[in-house]
C-alpha cells in the first residue's frame, strides 16, 4: 500500500505525517529518536495526555513511509482542523495559555517545546490540545527558549492587536504564515499598550532588539538562561496573555434572535423540523453556516454529532465558544468564517493550510436564514450559492427566505432591487442543478420554507 | 508568591543567566539572535521587578496609609 506524505508536514526534520490506506500516520525519523524516547520515558507524554493537552497516539508496527523510521505513530484523528485566523478571541487566548502550560510541564520533565506554532494547537469541541508530538526536545541546561520569538509572533502579537486595536486584525494571520512580525505589531499597536510590562518587554523591546541584533555575528549558542529564569519568562508571558481582554461591542448579529420576525411558535417549529431532518440524515459531521450563537448547531451537537458552527461575526462566535466551553461541549466547535470570502489554501505550494472547502465535505450542511444574505447582501447568484454549498456537504438543510420577508426587505431598504431571479421558483431551479429534493416544509407562522436537499 | 518569584528573589541575576549551555539545540525554527538577546535581558529585568515590587508596595502603603499585606507583597510582578 503506497504512502502519501501530508502536504503541510515538511519543515521539521524530526518526522512527518503521511497517509496510508486512508489512515493518518506520523513517522519519527532516527534523528529524533532520543527526544521521542525521553518524551515517553520521562512521563511527559502520559502527563500531557492525561490532562488532555496532547493528542494521544498508538505506536504502530508499520513500515516507514520514507527511508528508515525510529517509530511510526497513529495519532487520534481530529474531526476538523481549524486555523488561528478562524478563532474567536477567547479561543486564541486559550490556545496561547495551553502552549505556555505545556512548556512549563515540559520543563518539569526535562524537556522543552522547540516550536510554538499556533497551527500546532487544535480544538476538540471547545477544548484546545497540541497535535504535534514532535514539538518536544530534551532541555539543555542554559539554553534559552528557542520558540520564544515564534510564541510572540503567533500568539502575543495577534492577541495584543485584537485586544488593543481591532478584533478583525486576527486576519493578519492569514497573510503572515509565520505569525505577525514584531516590528509590524510595534507600528500597529497604540502607545498605551507600552504601559503593560508584558507587552512592553515581549513585543516592543523585543521588536527593537530584533532589529538591533539583526546583523550580530554573535553565536546564538553563547546566550545562556537558567531553567529558573526560563520559568520566570514563561510566567511573564502567561501574565501578558492573561491580561489581554476583549470587550465585546454591540454587533449586528449579537441580538439577531431578539430582532427577527419569528414568533415563538415558528422558532419552535423550525427547530423541530431541523431536528427531524437531522434524525433522518443521521450525519457523522455537520457544518452550520451562519450559525449565529449556535442555537441550531446544538440540535446536532447534542445528538453526539461533531458540529462546526461558522459565523462572520466575531461577537457571536465568541459567545458561542464561551457557551460551548462553559458546558464542556465535546462536539461543538465555533469558528469565524466569512462565507463570501472563506479561508483560502495558503502557504507553500498552496497546500500548507487547506481552504474551507478542502476540509470538507461534511455529511450535512445547515444553511438557516442564510441564503438572502449571500444572494442579496453579497450579490451572489442562487446558482453559484447552490454550487458552493454542494461542495461543502452531501446533505443540505436550507431555509428559503422570500423577498417579502421583513429581513429581506431590510436588506433592500437602501438599495435598488436588481434581484429579479430571487424567488422560490428560481431557488428550486438553481438548487435542483446540484441537489435532489428530499423533503420540504413551510415553517409555521412565517413565509419561510425549510428544504432538505441531497447531492 | 509563586515558587518562581521566590526563587528568583533568592538568587542574583548573574546566577540566573550564566549557567553554561552544554550543546546546541535540535530545533528546526530560527530563534533569532535578537530574540535570544531580548530573552536574556528580560531575565534581569524580571528579577529586578520581582525584587523591587514588595518595597514599592510597602512604600505605597506607607504613603496612602493603607496596610501592606504579605499576600499583596507576594504577588508576582511581571505584568
Amino acid at each position: 500500500m503506497s504512502a502519501s506524505r501530508h502536504p503541510s508536514s515538511f519543515r521539521d526534520p524530526s518526522g512527518f505525517l503521511f497517509q496510508r490506506g486512508g489512515v493518518l500516520l506520523r513517522q519519527i525519523n532516527p534523528s529524533y529518536s532520543a527526544h521521542y524516547d525521553r518524551l515517553i520515558e520521562s512521563g511527559l507524554y502520559e502527563a500531557l495526555v492525561k490532562r488532555g493537552w496532547l493528542v494521544p497516539h498508538e505506536e504502530m508496527d508499520e513500515p516507514a513511509a520514507a527511508n528508515v523510521a525510529h517509530r511510526v505513530l497513529k495519532p487520534e484523528r481530529l474531526p476538523f482542523v481549524s486555523y488561528p485566523y478562524e478563532w474567536s478571541f477567547s479561543q486564541y487566548r486559550d490556545a496561547a495559555k495551553l502552549t505556555l502550560d505545556i512548556q512549563e510541564l515540559a520543563l518539569k520533565h526535562g524537556m522543552t517545546l522547540k516550536d510554538a506554532s499556533a497551527y500546532n494547537i487544535q480544538f476538540l469541541g471547545s477544548r484546545p490540545l497540541l497535535i504535534d508530538t514532535l514539538s518536544f526536545e530534551i532541555y539543555r541546561v542554559g539554553r534559552p527558549w528557542v520558540a520564544y520569538r515564534q510564541f510572540c509572533q503567533h500568539f502575543l502579537a495577534p492577541l495584543a492587536l485584537m485586544s488593543y486595536r481591532d478584533i478583525r486584525l486576527s486576519q493578519l494571520m492569514r497573510s503572515q504564515i509565520d505569525g505577525i512580525p514584531l516590528d509590524l505589531a510595534d507600528i500597529l499597536l497604540p502607545r498605551r499598550a507600552r504601559l503593560r510590562f508584558g507587552l512592553l518587554s515581549h513585543l516592543f523591546i523585543h521588536a527593537k532588539g530584533q532589529s538591533k541584533m539583526a546583523h550580530s555575528k554573535r553565536d546564538a549558542a553563547s546566550y545562556k538562561v537558567s531553567a529558573l529564569a526560563l520559568n520566570g519568562l514563561i510566567s511573564s508571558l502567561r501574565n501578558a496573555v492573561s491580561n489581554l481582554g476583549w470587550k465585546m461591542p454591540d454587533s449586528e448579529w449579537g441580538s439577531y434572535y431578539e430582532d427577527t420576525n419569528y414568533t415563538a411558535a415558528s422558532a419552535d417549529h423550525k427547530a423541530k423540523l431541523v431536528s427531524g431532518m437531522l434524525d433522518e440524515i443521521e450525519p457523522s459531521s455537520v457544518w452550520d453556516l451562519g450559525a449565529n450563537d449556535g442555537r441550531y448547531s446544538r440540535l446536532a451537537s447534542s445528538r453526539g454529532v461533531h458540529t462546526v458552527a461558522f459565523d462572520i461575526d466575531p461577537v457571536v462566535v465568541e459567545k458561542n465558544y464561551l457557551q460551548a466551553r462553559a458546558s464542556k461541549d465535546p462536539n461543538l466547535l465555533a469558528l469565524r468564517i466569512d462565507l463570501a470570502n472563506p479561508s483560502p489554501a495558503l502557504g507553500w505550494d498552496h497546500r500548507e493550510r487547506s481552504s474551507l472547502a478542502d476540509r470538507g465535505p461534511a455529511d450535512a450542511v445547515l444553511a438557516l436564514a442564510l441564503v438572502h444574505h449571500l444572494a442579496i447582501g453579497n450579490n451572489v447568484p442562487l446558482g453559484r450559492i447552490a454550487a458552493f454549498l454542494a461542495r461543502l456537504g452531501s446533505n443540505l438543510v436550507i431555509e428559503w427566505v422570500p423577498k417579502s420577508d421583513s429581513q429581506v426587505q431590510r436588506l433592500l431598504a437602501s438599495r435598488e432591487d436588481v434581484f429579479t431571479e430571487y424567488d422560490e421558483g428560481g431557488f428550486v431551479r438553481a438548487f435542483g442543478e446540484n441537489f435532489r429534493m428530499k423533503h420540504s416544509e413551510p415553517i409555521a407562522e412565517s413565509e419561510r420554507v425549510l428544504y432538505w436537499l441531497q447531492r | 508568591m509563586t515558587r518562581n518569584s521566590l526563587a528568583a528573589r533568592a538568587l542574583p541575576p548573574a546566577v540566573l543567566v550564566q549557567i553554561p549551555a552544554t550543546s546546541k539545540a535540535n530545533a528546526h525554527i530560527d530563534p533569532g539572535s535578537g530574540s535570544f538577546f531580548v530573552q536574556m535581558s528580560l531575565v534581569g529585568l524580571l528579577y529586578a521587578g520581582v525584587a523591587i515590587k514588595p518595597y514599592w508596595r510597602r512604600t505605597k502603603a506607607f504613603l496612602t496609609g493603607r496596610r501592606s499585606t504579605p499576600e499583596a507583597d507576594d504577588e508576582s510582578s511581571d505584568s
